[in-house]
């Protein structure tokens, strides 16, 4: 059990990584287009689209590193109001419902890279990127975002500094 | 059906479901509901890879960015020391060096969020540092960063104009004049506001040096600026060159660029960045389940199929505005509502670009109005202790200004016009 | 979600007997006083008058639900029932759909209307069948043509050097033939590009240019006629089949009215929308005719292009128009 908690911390750092990479690559990219554009009278066919791809990506990937450190706002009024032991209780809430949310997700998401895949749909640019790829960022997004849930549901309900969400 | 919707946000973000998920979830709930059970789920990953498949939202994650890199470099730290020796012996005179600052970045772009988000992560702790309430430091955060869509370049005016066919370029010029009012009207509340702190001025030698010390991170919307206006790239593209202009400022001039600092930047700047958009993904998805149940529509219609005077009509579609904002993000409301709002307007005899100021000044306040608002939840992401309901408390006054502008600009269509009649 | 209850039989109604009730959600993605969108709209109210109000036709206009991006797959996996698209967008999916990019391919609107209701259109409604959507209609946008800041563009070689933004693979491919380079970037900074000189120019129909205001940012005005821009109302294949056959019926016949009239107004708001540009200021050169060969040699790569991408089938509608 302890070494599969450990594994899915990792992925999901993995996951925050990836997304820290592609804002960066996409301030790379984008400023590269600016200069050789600008200066050089050469546009690139790529830095638009790669760039979407890439802030795509940054959201879905990032998600679950976003809900392991609680950086999604959350509406505090109530919780902030109640004791400790309807604190847990609507934290297993919360935590639930947000792992139906990423299930869905997840289900519909593959399934939907799946069949574009099968229609072989790609941009309508000159790179003719196969879309199921960019899509797929949605599903291995969504994955992250169970794992998440999952752990905070092990987690108890409870920070791991202890102080209650 | 206005019930589940109203009643199941209010629930899921009661018991602290984050607002990402409360949104996403009640589209689905919704969905399964009301349009054709789990077949409608098909529409998920449609909708939510379409809601970040916009150029021009790439800006955003890169004013994170940005806002990370000047805050650990050090470099917002000194543009505030500028402004607080330059400002500080008036009343509340930090106050009023914020909403400077919101001005100039306004002007660089053309989103709120990014505007409240970049200057935010500087000024809210050096504010607060230096004594002021924090509740008013996040109401003039939240108000002053909505000024970034009011001030051009702004998304939502480009919007108003493809959408309806009028001048982006007339738009943008209608939008300078009430930008600069709004502004001076939340400067001089501000500063009545938090009066009490008032400082011993500084004197010119410590003016001076301030100054020296934060000329490159002066330098940076100089460039920016100078670059959009001279055309050497878009406002979206700004961004860009302002990440890459910041870390070579940390790098080269700060020199403390090390790996802590770097990966500190990098996580924080996911994190913020993750929850953002994600809000706007769950927005979208809810955005879409409504528009196919004709909600929106139906209050819009509502409002204006009254068979009563211009003006009344007009109030209701303020009132309509005004609750669509509440629950609704910016960009969806704007394309749901201006199909139906436009030809009205335009046929009860009003000024279709004075009304697109009225629009952008209603989307200032679906900003900053609870539930859904995302200028409180980027306040929120900048320092995790603040509450939502301290930073809505703090932004009622600054939302009872943009009311009263909105009724300023009713009796007084010039202040939007005026310019645009002029510099034809 | 809601139930909806037949309305009364009025003894006017003609054809008001016998059709199932049903409601057909139909999303598009044009401004609401473009012709194709009057055209849609107009389609719209004929069905359900003419089924007396059984087959409702719910439209959501103007990118309401859907953007261009999204239509497709929403029209494939049922999001939606109906749908108006680009072909240039359901060429993603359909790579023949490329056609209408294709530099002159089309040089008359008589040729298109021909080409569309005979043999070439039936095969670009088989291929769009095999991916899931049926072809309700073709709707005419009309041509596209090049604006810009720098100097009338009076022949291929007056491109060199220039920055256009271009949508779509085919049209890059052309302007990079022409020697000038394509430039990507969003719909929203377009206006603004082209007022700070960010790219030069454009490519887009008349009644595009004169929505988006392109006469108050560019100087020129080309019209070369070098695509003829086509939109597609599809509606979902497994929704068509389950419909009975005297609502598929109503639907086909009111669909091919809305063809034609939406043909006839392509042309006449080309030439309205170019001569209103003018007027507001642009300096207009149109393209003899004898020129074009010219010009169509020139576009040579993006025939190849097109030839590559879209196999067979694209070959084969390219003979097609090759020989007329
Ligand atoms: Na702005
Ligand atoms: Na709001």
């Amino acid at each position: 059990m302890k070494v599969l908690y450990r594994i899915s911390d990792l992925l999901i750092r993995m996951g925050a990584f990836l997304s820290g990479f592609s804002i960066i690559l996409t301030t790379f990219m984008i400023f590269f287009e600016v200069i050789s554009r600008a200066f050089f009278n050469q546009p690139t066919i790529w830095a638009t689209e790669l760039s979407i791809y890439a802030i795509i990506g940054s959201c879905f990937l990032g998600s679950a590193y976003a809900v392991r450190t609680y950086s999604h706002i959350t509406v505090d009024i109530l919780i902030t109001n109640v004791n400790d032991r309807i604190k847990t209780i609507l934290a297993y809430l919360s935590n639930a419902l947000g792992l139906v949310f990423s299930i869905i997700f997840t289900f519909y998401g593959f399934h939907h890279s799946m069949k574009t895949m099968e229609l072989g749909v790609t941009s309508a640019s000159l790179l003719r990127v196969p879309m199921y790829l960019p899509e797929l960022l949605l599903p291995v997004g969504g994955v992250l975002m169970c794992l998440a849930f999952i752990l905070q549901i092990v987690d108890g309900g409870v920070h791991k500094g202890g102080e209650h969400i | 059906m206005n019930i589940f919707f109203v009643g199941g946000l209010s629930t899921f973000l009661l018991i602290g479901l984050p607002v990402a998920f409360s949104l996403a979830l009640l589209a689905v709930a919704g969905m399964y509901f009301f349009n054709g059970g789990t077949f409608a789920f098909m529409q998920i990953p449609i909708i939510s890879y379409k809601s970040l498949d916009d150029f021009s939202l790439t800006a955003l994650p890169m004013y994170v960015l940005m806002s990370q890199i000047l805050l650990v470099s050090g470099v917002g730290r000194d543009l505030y020391e500028m402004a607080s020796r330059w400002f500080r012996h008036f009343p509340g005179g930090l106050a009023i060096a914020t909403l400077f600052c919101c001005t100039i970045f306004a002007a660089i772009s053309g989103s709120s969020v990014a505007t409240a988000l970049t200057v935010g992560s500087v000024a809210l702790p050096e504010m607060v540092r230096r004594g002021y309430n924090k509740r008013h430091v996040l109401g003039l955060l939240a108000a002053g960063g909505t000024l970034g869509i009011l001030i051009p370049p702004s998304v939502p005016m480009i919007i108003y104009g493809s959408v309806t066919g009028e001048s982006i370029g007339k738009l943008f010029i209608a939008g300078i004049v009430p930008g600069l009012i709004l502004t001076i009207a939340f400067m001089i509340f501000a500063s009545y506001q938090t009066r009490h702190i008032r400082d011993v001025p500084a004197t010119w030698k410590e003016r001076m040096e301030a100054s020296k010390t934060a000329i490159w991170g002066l330098m940076l919307p100089v460039i920016v600026i100078g670059g959009i206006y001279s055309g050497l790239f878009t406002p979206t593209e700004a961004a860009a060159v302002g990440v890459v202009l910041s870390f070579a400022i940390s790098a080269f001039v700060y020199r403390n660029l090390n790996m802590d600092n770097f990966k500190q930047i990098i996580f924080s700047t996911v994190k913020t960045n993750a929850m953002i958009l994600l809000i706007i993904v769950g927005a979208m998805l809810l955005g879409y389940i409504m528009t196919v149940l004709q909600i929106p529509q139906t209050i819009t219609n509502y409002a204006t199929e009254q068979d009563i005077s211009p003006w009344v009509i007009f109030i209701l579609i303020n009132v309509a505005l005004l609750i669509l904002g509440m629950f609704l993000e910016t960009v969806s409301i704007l394309v749901i509502t201006l199909p139906i709002l436009y030809p009205i307007i335009v046929a009860l005899g009003f000024d279709p670009i004075w009304f697109a100021i009225i629009m952008v000044i209603n989307m200032e306040l679906a900003l900053i109005s609870p539930p859904v608002g995302l200028n409180l939840f980027v306040l929120k992401g900048i320092d995790r202790s603040n509450t939502i309901n301290e930073i809505v408390r703090g932004v009622i006054p600054y939302a009872i200004i943009m009311v009263l502008f909105i009724v300023l600009l009713s009796f007084f269509p010039e202040i939007a016009t005026f310019l645009v009649d002029n510099v034809e | 979600a809601c139930n909806t209850s037949k309305p009364q039989t009025s003894g006017a109604s003609v054809s008001g007997d016998g059709y199932e009730e049903t409601t057909i959600r139909l999303a598009y993605n044009l401004p609401q006083d473009h012709h194709i969108s009057k055209g849609i709209e107009q389609f719209a109210k004929d069905v359900t008058d003419k089924s007396d109000g059984a087959v409702k036709v719910q439209v959501y206009p103007a990118g309401q639900l859907l953007s261009d991006k999204d239509m497709n797959q929403s029209i494939l996996s049922g999001g939606v029932e109906m749908g108006v698209n680009s072909a240039t967008l359901w060429a993603s999916t359909v790579p023949a759909m490329g056609i209408f990019d294709v530099p002159y391919v089309f040089t008359t609107y008589e040729e298109a209307g021909e080409a569309l209701n005979g043999e070439f259109g039936d095969k670009l409604r088989t291929a769009m069948e095999e991916k899931g959507a049926k072809v309700l209609l073709f709707a005419d946008y009309g041509y596209a043509q090049f604006a810009n800041n720098k100097r009338p563009l009076k022949s291929p070689s007056d491109f060199e050097g220039l920055k256009i933004r271009s949508i779509g693979d085919i049209p890059s491919e052309m302007i990079k033939a022409y020697g000038a380079s394509p430039v990507f970037m969003g719909g929203g900074e377009v206006y603004m590009a082209l007022q700070r000189n960010t790219v030069d120019g454009a490519t887009s129909g008349t009644t595009a240019m004169l929505q988006r205001k392109y006469d108050e940012v560019t100087k020129y005005l080309t019209i070369n006629n070098y695509a003829y821009l086509e939109f597609i109302l599809a509606v979902n294949q497994d929704y068509w089949n389950g419909l009975p056959e005297k609502t598929q019926t109503l639907l086909t016949e009111t669909a091919k009215e809305t063809e034609d009239w939406i043909r006839l107004q392509a042309e006449a708001e080309d030439k309205l929308t170019a001569k209103q540009l003018e007027e507001k200021g642009m300096e207009v050169y149109v393209v003899p005719e004898e020129d074009l060969l010219e010009w169509k040699e020139a576009a040579k790569p993006a025939w190849d292009a097109f030839s590559k991408n879209a196999g067979d089938l694209g070959n084969k509608l390219l003979e097609m128009v090759d020989k007329k």
